[in-house]
């Protein structure tokens, strides 16, 4: 690797030693002992600013070398930037590789993006609010001036502090487009978001956490949700087509009886029935009370095993006529059903236990169905499918809207959220 | 994470047809609809 091209020099303010590892590339530099600014395109070293800044630490030291993209690349330049409305500060890093050339690790508020200049004539840049970039649209996100807060490394280009530039954010997740303009040039930088454990891991350090959504942020699901949307409507499509097979049941018996006055602790039956296969069961009775109440014990009996399945019944019904205005509640027909009830012979027990009753007893009707479409079923396992589509719909649109509220530019669907103070 | 989503939904699509099938009323599940052998015997005849 020509990685040996690094040169040094004392610093014409401090005499410290002052390392150049893109030699050839940097035309700036920064004494990491006094925070000079001299010019190291020629072998003069000149002053370009005096300063007496102690260096800071950095996240990512100058010098630190990590494996980003399978490529080697080691930090030569460090500069810290704010925005001079927001306030807002971020941290850019230069990256250097004798072979590859320059690439930028931008970090704001833990998020991190890896970046490299483009050599694109892109004409709207700056201006229009949507640019295309191969083949990808980036909606304006920011506009902004920002200025340059502290510099500490080499630079190949001239840096330092208080110098401003005009900038446009552009955004198509994972990705940012940044347009810079300042008196001389016109830049674009093109950034791919990258979560800090790869930083971390490139590096070898480790990194403050992450806070907030970053404008370029994937969002979660953000390449999964319409597949996710696909699965669910095919399966609800065949879960329906399912349901309407199974059509509307199968009458095994049609039962009327009457309770007499006398017979209020009579149990009935209903005659033997079969059932070829296990099924569903589902019981309806039909009992004309009224002001009145009626409770029925029913249990199905396995005639060869004597196992029973038992539900109750209650059925009321109540009417009047409140100041001339009439009014009914409960009703007269009652459905239980029995749940994978085995093949075999059954019976009906109906245990009845009539209200007030009157002197001409009671008609008892009861029509027993087997094989009937649960449409509970089909709800229950509705539930569980949407539940997690649902899920990932509500929360990258709860993700969007955080990605969208420090902007100026949010499409309408993400700004009406906005906080009134 | 696609193929995990499909396959638990392939996998609650077979429930509902071995639901279906058995006939299962999924309501049902937390009441106990059966009597000891002995309760029914007093109706047997």
């Amino acid at each position: 690797m020509a990685g040996k091209s690094v040169k040094s020099f004392s610093c014409p303010a401090c005499g410290g030693i002052v390392e150049i590892r893109a030699a050839g590339h940097t035309i700036s530099a920064v004494c990491a002992h006094c925070s000079t600014l001299i010019d190291t395109a020629n072998d003069n070293f000149k002053i370009i600013k005096k300063d007496h800044e102690a260096s800071r630490i950095t996240d990512i030291p100058i010098g630190a070398k990590g494996v980003l993209d399978s490529i080697k690349w080691e930090v030569i330049g460090y500069v810290e930037k704010k925005d001079k409305s927001s306030m807002s500060y971020w941290d850019e890093y230069l990256l250097f590789n004798p072979y590859f050339g320059f690439r930028f690790l931008v970090q704001a508020d833990g998020h991190w993006n890896f970046a490299s200049v483009i050599k694109r004539h892109l004409p709207q840049a700056g201006v229009a609010s949507e640019i295309a970039l191969s083949g990808e649209s980036y909606s304006v996100y920011c506009r902004g001036l920002s200025t340059v807060e502290y510099v500490k490394g080499e630079f190949y280009w001239r840096v330092r502090k208080g110098d401003e530039d005009k900038y446009v954010d552009y955004i198509a997740p994972p990705k940012m487009l940044t347009v810079e303009k300042n008196r001389q040039e016109v830049t674009e930088t093109l950034a791919e978001y990258i979560e800090p454990e790869v930083v971390e891991k490139a590096f070898g350090i480790e990194l403050p956490t992450k806070t907030g959504v970053a404008p370029n942020q994937p969002a979660p699901f953000h390449d999964k949700l319409g597949s996710i949307w696909k699965i669910t409507i095919l399966s609800i499509f065949v879960g329906l087509v399912i349901q309407w097979n199974m059509g509307s049941g199968t009458m095994v018996n049609s039962t009327h009886i009457h309770i007499a006055h006398t017979e209020r602790d009579k149990t009935f039956s209903t005659p033997v029935f079969n059932l070829p296969n296990s099924s569903n069961l589902f019981a309806r009775s039909m009992v004309p009370v009224s002001n009145d109440w009626m409770e029925l014990d029913l249990s199905l009996v396995n005639e060869e095993t004597n196992k029973a399945y038992g539900t109750r019944q209650v059925i009321e019904y109540y009417s009047g006529n409140d100041e001339g205005e009439y009014w009914s509640e409960g009703g007269q027909v009652e459905e239980s059903s029995f749940s994978a009830v085995p093949a075999g012979n059954y019976r009906m027990l109906i245990d009845p236990s009539p209200g007030k009753m009157g002197d001409n007893g009671m008609d008892v009707s009861l029509e027993i169905k087997r094989n009937v479409a649960v449409w509970s079923n089909f709800w229950i396992i509705f539930f569980f499918i949407i539940v997690f589509p649902l899920y990932a719909f509500l929360y990258r649109w709860y993700f969007e809207n955080k990605r969208w509220e420090n902007s100026d530019y949010a499409p309408a669907i993400y700004s009406s959220g906005e906080s009134d103070d | 994470m696609t193929r995990i989503f499909g396959v638990y939904c392939a996998s609650l699509v077979a429930m509902l047809v071995y639901a279906n099938y058995q006939g299962y009323v999924f309501t049902n599940i937390f009441e106990s609809q059966s009597h000891a052998a002995q309760s029914a015997n007093r109706y047997h005849k």
